[in-house]
């Protein structure tokens, strides 16, 4: 095997990011694949990163805003629409999906929420090798990492909701329902309070990962190919063959190496399992597709139209519950599960070039996100070079809590949200190629290595057990973390084992 | 409530390969050629499904002009259907896959390339083979498991050139 990597990780997202830092300062020679550019943020240009795509907005918004979308005819992975493209969309019968593709991944365009499960014992259960517990210091080292915390009314952040429902006699949004903590400068400067969500943070208050973990990375040997997409993953004798395309030449390549972590994404990790089994390439994984999920997610439009600029502030506004009557207590409507609301303004409104009327009423309404633990009990399927998936909403009674919330929401304001009741859309999908000890149940181990397939590592929210019912990323940075550490001292052990039979 | 249980079934799909493979260049297929390995004792016994692609030529065609050639050619179209071997031997094997109409013989056995890197070798210089094929020098080395990934090359006074790729596996 010719390749001087130790490993090769595919996909800069909070898994592949995570794991090319962690297995850097572990001294490993890492090479990083991405299928995405380099944003053009302050950080990467004060870095010194010369070829860099613009975010999707001002004249960029339109020509920048698609990179793929994949819709129900067609094959593949859809059109690209431009490879330096934001988003991806992928439109299905059962469940539609949004992701990302940069240096950086999903913390481009993520709301900057670092949260746990929703249910504290979430890595229970699942694997011998993986427990709540040790999970928990992989938490503390993500929120260090991205220098996140809890914002507070002292703060004075514009549309926060913990001061805007501080009155009301409907939501409530004190300490009782805890506001995440989050990874934006919070030091009081207008200018940050602006710009930083769904469509980037240009200027860099919104902590992105190609900021605070891979620029520090490549200073320490880590090397990133960007605009290289993995089309293929095949096992050798001695490891693993990538077929890359390499988008700025046009041209494909071949890499070998022994470790690969594969972090593309839950769709493309998906995508790229099934297309390398089908070619042959990979073997086995009879659990492949199974347990895939959306993390309830349901976002409404919440069409208030307030006479105040609702745009502005954190890239989430925060938290808000439901309040019981006339008291300082959160409540879950009766029959329902309990459901996370977090509340956004349009934020980036002002980079789109929208009639000025438009754009001024966007300002004034607001985005709603209700999202709770579903069952993860979807199938992702392969079929003729197309992924898509089944998905049923009434074996995922969340949803319809979710959509009783948002319906309350909507009466209590006196303005009804919009969504979409039976047509689930995430931003969060996860599950298909799932935790277990054994190759039974899931695709890989209580250490992410895919069973019958040493060397190869999912570090991303494709081998996620369960939902976590709370904005995945920190979830997924700690399994990358807890996978990423296992990778040398694995290594070491096998040579060991190697030396000692050769002996 | 209805529980999705269904599992998907894990299998290589016939062809498949070889239409991944489609996309690839002809130098990159070079390139990826190059990479492969061949097992020491490679041995092809049987009946092979041929799949062919990276045709001299065609390939120098924009990608979604060659792909669906290819896929034409993939198709029921297509005469030739793969290649038969049986102890140190093998023919083309043309109009159904059971091998019952060749033409085209080889006698096969292990080699090295230019680098001398180990792969199989498909000498067409074959008494039963007319005397204008026999220049044909075909080379294999194992794409994946089961899979074959081969050339045709043509042997002309001073130089080698690469005239086709195709996969071969085992017909079911």
């Amino acid at each position: 095997m010719n390749s001087h990597y130790d490993v090769i990780v595919i996909g800069s997202g909070f898994g592949g990011s995570v794991a090319a830092s962690t297995l850097v300062n572990a001294g490993q020679r890492v090479l990083l694949l991405e299928r995405g550019p380099w944003r053009d943020t302050r950080p990467v240009r004060m870095a010194g990163i010369d070829k860099r795509s613009p975010l999707p907005q001002g004249r960029h918004f339109y020509s920048h805003l698609l990179h793929r979308l994949a819709l129900p005819w067609t094959k593949g992975n859809g059109i690209r629409m431009n490879r330096h493209g934001l988003f991806d969309i992928h439109l299905s019968a059962d469940m539609s999906v949004i992701c990302s593709s940069s240096v950086g991944g999903g913390s481009h365009v993520y709301s900057a929420m670092n949260t746990r499960p929703a249910k504290s014992d979430y890595w229970d259960g699942h694997s011998q090798h993986i427990s709540s517990s040790d999970m928990e210091a992989h938490y503390q080292w993500m929120i260090a990492t991205m220098g996140a915390r809890q914002p507070t009314a002292d703060d004075n952040i514009p549309n926060f909701t913990g001061t805007a429902f501080r009155d009301s006699k409907d939501f409530i949004a004190d300490d009782s329902v805890g506001q995440p903590a989050m990874s934006v400068r919070m030091e009081g400067d207008p200018d940050d309070w602006q710009n930083n969500s769904f469509l980037g943070s240009q200027s860099g208050s919104k902590a992105t990962l190609d900021q605070r973990l891979l620029l520090p990375a490549v200073e320490q040997g880590l090397e990133i190919r960007a605009l290289h997409e993995c089309l293929a993953i095949w096992r050798t004798p001695n490891g693993y063959r990538l077929d890359v395309q390499d988008h700025q030449r046009k041209q494909i390549i071949n890499l070998t190496s022994h470790r690969v972590v594969l972090a593309a994404g839950t769709l493309n990790t998906l995508r790229l399992l099934f297309h390398s089994r089908d070619v042959g390439g990979l073997k086995g994984m009879q659990t492949l597709g199974l347990g895939f999920g959306g993390n309830g997610d349901v976002p409404a439009w919440w069409p208030l139209n307030s006479e105040q600029n609702l745009s502005s502030g954190t890239p989430c506004h925060g938290r808000f519950a439901l309040r019981a009557n006339d008291s300082d207590q959160a409540m879950t409507l009766p029959g329902c599960l309990p459901v996370d609301l977090t509340r956004y303004g349009v934020n980036g409104i002002e980079q789109i070039p929208l009639p000025a009327r438009i754009r001024q009423r966007l300002q004034r309404d607001l985005i709603v996100v209700g999202m709770g633990a579903d069952n993860a009990n979807g199938v992702a399927r392969w079929h003729k070079g197309r992924l898509s998936f089944r998905y049923l909403q009434e074996s995922n009674p969340i949803l319809a809590s979710v959509y009783a919330h948002l319906a309350e929401v909507g009466r209590r304001s006196g303005s009804a949200l919009r969504f979409m009741r039976n047509r689930p859309l995430t931003v969060h999908p996860l599950g298909g190629a799932r935790l277990a000890d054994h190759s039974e149940s899931g695709v890989v181990n209580g250490f992410g290595e895919v069973h019958d397939h040493p060397g190869l590592f999912i570090a991303d929210a494709a081998a996620l057990p369960a939902a976590p019912g709370t904005p995945p990323s920190m979830t997924i940075s700690a399994w990358a973390r807890h996978v990423a550490l296992h990778i040398p001292n694995a290594t070491h052990k096998k040579a060991v084992k190697a030396r000692s039979k050769t002996s | 409530m209805n529980q999705i249980t269904s599992s998907v079934i894990p299998s290589t799909l016939p062809g498949a390969a070889a239409k991944h493979l489609f996309q690839f260049h002809q130098q990159e297929l070079d390139t990826l050629f190059d990479s492969l390995s061949c097992p020491a004792d490679a041995q092809l016994q049987g009946l092979f499904r041929g799949t062919l692609f990276g045709i001299s030529g065609i390939n120098a065609l924009p990608r979604w002009l060659r792909s669906p050639i290819y896929r034409l050619l993939a198709s029921f179209i297509n005469p030739w259907k793969g290649k038969s071997f049986a102890d140190g031997e093998g023919a083309n094997s043309w109009f159904n896959s059971k091998g019952s109409v060749s033409f085209g013989y080889y006698f096969t056995g292990s080699g090295d390339d230019e680098q001398g890197k180990p792969l199989l070798r498909l000498n067409y210089l074959h008494p039963r083979t007319p005397g204008l094929l026999q220049p044909i020098r075909g080379e294999a080395r194992l794409l994946a498991d089961g899979v074959w990934l081969a050339r045709m090359r043509w042997q002309g006074k001073n130089n080698l050139t690469t005239l086709l790729y195709f996969t071969l596996e085992p017909a079911a």
